[in-house]
């Protein structure tokens, strides 16, 4: 997959922009705060339909443009597939410094966000994504229910369909515990939840299997001692991973329920879900040894690369295409070996957009397949 | 709105604050609205002004269906030409505006004037449903259409329902084919929920 092309408009510091691609990798360069990172956030939000550097959009709207009467944020892409070409614009209209409306759409015709996520699949790599080891479990569930977003559209659809449930489930168990509602009240939204949750388990299951195929083999050829780097799954609901897909649905949807069951008083004191795939967590464990917990932050940061550049893989073997990859200013944080590899790695991908503020840390066989932007104060030259 | 320039008239900052209230109108729409209004004739203005003020005056909810009515009972549940073994319950009054376009269904309603969801603290007691049971227990009913949505609010609500009325031994049948998940009865097109009333299926 390529972006043939972009266009901005009022999108943090860009006016107007519109950049025709080639088929190349693309290097952006240029001194800090110039709006290299915003071209990368201009796409990942054409991919994902949201921001990963903030959830309050209002940041979006280039600040000199705040009190214009023609208020309009928008950006757009063409991208190349193999199935077709596809262009994605995203338009928000905006009155005192509040967006109003955010419009989607596909190939001209407007679409919900939901139908939009897998369309155009890209891979991100930034600086914070090195907590993605050592964070929160949060941070490791987005990340999956990303990839499985982006691959496949059931996912989504319950993965939506389950956190609607557990807001309207937690709401229930409140108004129980308050004496406002019956528990049995609960039932429907207990089948709800397992059905959906069951989904889940088996899918990041699945994922996390996929990962592994590959990672063991990259991160080998990126830690030169050798070393074995493996995603281990730690669903909340215990079950039998070696069982088939059919037993496990089965199974996971019995024990499920049985823990709901069990645990009904308790979440009704607590006005709170505890069973269930929200709760889940995945670590990476580097020979059997949890470097979230133990490694180095170097270890950590390559760690983070092996998974991502597995992502990769991932997505190709399951959606037949390899997704678009952002790196921002990575290359700094890694030593001279390392950015070797990865560039390496990377070569053979079909695009790869990077930013970097030293043009001459990239090294020359790679500058040779690439176009170069240079970006000064939101203008590329 | 407070801070629209002073030299606005008194009456038309009050419109657009109105029109604002609505549902779905911004203040951009709030304001094409109003100023489309100043030049409008003023016989027109006045045959909307009555039709507003006569929805608040000559409307009732019927006491049978629930429904929105000049009427107590109401139109529907008075007419002898419709089949009265049949009864399709709804979320709200515009869902019997859409069953009713489509000219395939005969029977009665009941609206429940809203579903289940925990989270706007909606519950099956603050739904219009004892009325509905009371119906059942008197009325000479063989077939319950579940026409609620079909988001989970939707399906909570329908499967409430359906354990209530299967012990009455009423057949409960649900709208299903050709409506896709999370659409709304409201806004779905005729060709649809027809096929959608003819698939109905036994739950
Ligand atoms: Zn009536």
């Amino acid at each position: 997959m390529y972006i043939s092309y972009l266009n901005l408009t009022n999108f943090r510091n860009y006016s107007l922009l519109e950049l025709d691609f080639p088929k190349q990798h693309i290097v952006i360069h240029g001194e800090n705060a110039q709006g290299k990172t915003n071209l990368l956030e201009a796409l990942y939000i054409l991919s994902t339909t949201r921001s990963y550097r903030t959830g309050n959009e209002k940041e979006f709207i280039k600040w000199s443009a705040l009190e214009e009467p023609d208020s309009i944020t928008r950006i757009i892409g063409n991208f190349q597939k193999e199935q077709g070409d596809i262009k994605i614009e995203i338009d928000m209209h905006y009155a005192k410094s509040e967006i109003t409306q955010k419009r989607i759409k596909v190939n001209d015709i407007p679409r919900r966000a939901s139908e939009v996520i897998g369309q155009v699949n890209m891979v991100m790599f930034e600086a914070q994504d090195c907590q993605l080891t050592s964070g929160p479990a949060i941070l490791r569930r987005r990340y999956l229910d990303l990839i499985n977003s982006q691959i496949d559209h059931h996912y989504l659809y319950s993965l939506q369909r389950y956190n609607r449930v557990l807001t309207q489930r937690n709401h229930l168990l409140r108004l129980i515990n308050e004496g406002q509602a019956r528990a049995d009240q609960l039932d429907f939204w207990d089948n709800e939840l397992s059905i959906n949750g069951v989904y889940l388990i088996l899918h990041r299951q699945q994922m996390i299997n996929g990962i592994n195929e590959s990672v063991r083999t990259i991160f080998r050829k990126l830690s030169q001692n050798k070393e074995s780097l493996k995603l281990k799954y730690l669903p909340k609901l215990k079950y039998d991973m070696e069982a088939t897909q059919k037993e496990n649905e089965e199974l996971i949807l019995g024990k499920f329920h049985k823990q709901l069951q069990e645990s009904r008083g308790r979440e009704i004191a607590a006005g709170l879900t505890l069973v269930g795939p929200h709760r889940d967590d995945f670590r990476f464990l580097v020979n059997d040894v949890d470097v979230g917990i133990y490694g180095s932050r170097g270890q950590q940061r390559i760690t983070v690369l092996a998974i991502k550049l597995a992502q990769a893989e991932y997505s190709k073997k399951q959606t037949g295409e390899y997704p678009i990859m952002l790196l921002d200013d990575i290359l700094s944080e890694l030593d001279i070996t390392h950015r070797r590899q990865l560039l390496e790695f990377v070569t053979s991908l079909p695009q790869i957009i990077l930013t970097t503020t030293d043009i001459h840390t990239i090294e020359p066989f790679f500058l040779e397949q690439s176009v170069k932007l240079k970006v000064i104060q939101g203008n590329i030259e | 709105m407070n801070n629209h320039p002073v030299q606005v008239a008194e009456p038309i900052r009050k419109l657009i604050e109105e029109f604002n209230k609505l549902p779905g109108i911004g203040p951009k729409s709030a304001q094409r609205l109003t100023y489309y209004l100043v030049r409008m004739p003023e016989e027109h203005a006045r045959e909307l002004c009555d039709s507003i003020i006569a929805i608040k005056e000559k409307l009732v909810f019927c006491s049978i269906c629930q429904n929105i009515s000049e009427t107590d009972p109401c139109a529907i549940c008075q007419s002898s030409e419709r089949d009265h073994t049949l009864i399709c319950v709804v979320e709200n009054p515009l869902d019997i505006m859409a069953m009713e376009r489509i000219r395939g269904y005969n029977g009665l309603y009941h609206v429940l004037h809203g579903v289940i969801s925990p989270m706007d603290g909606i519950g099956p007691d603050d739904l219009k449903i004892e009325r509905l049971l009371s119906r059942l227990k008197t009325e000479d009913t063989q077939e319950v259409i579940l026409a609620t949505n079909l988001n989970l609010e939707g399906e909570a609500t329908a499967m409430y329902l359906q354990k209530l009325i299967t012990p009455l031994g009423i057949r409960v049948t649900r709208l299903a084919r050709g409506l896709p998940f999370g659409s709304e009865l409201e806004y779905a097109d005729e060709v649809t929920l027809t096929r959608a009333l003819e698939g109905r299926r036994e739950i």
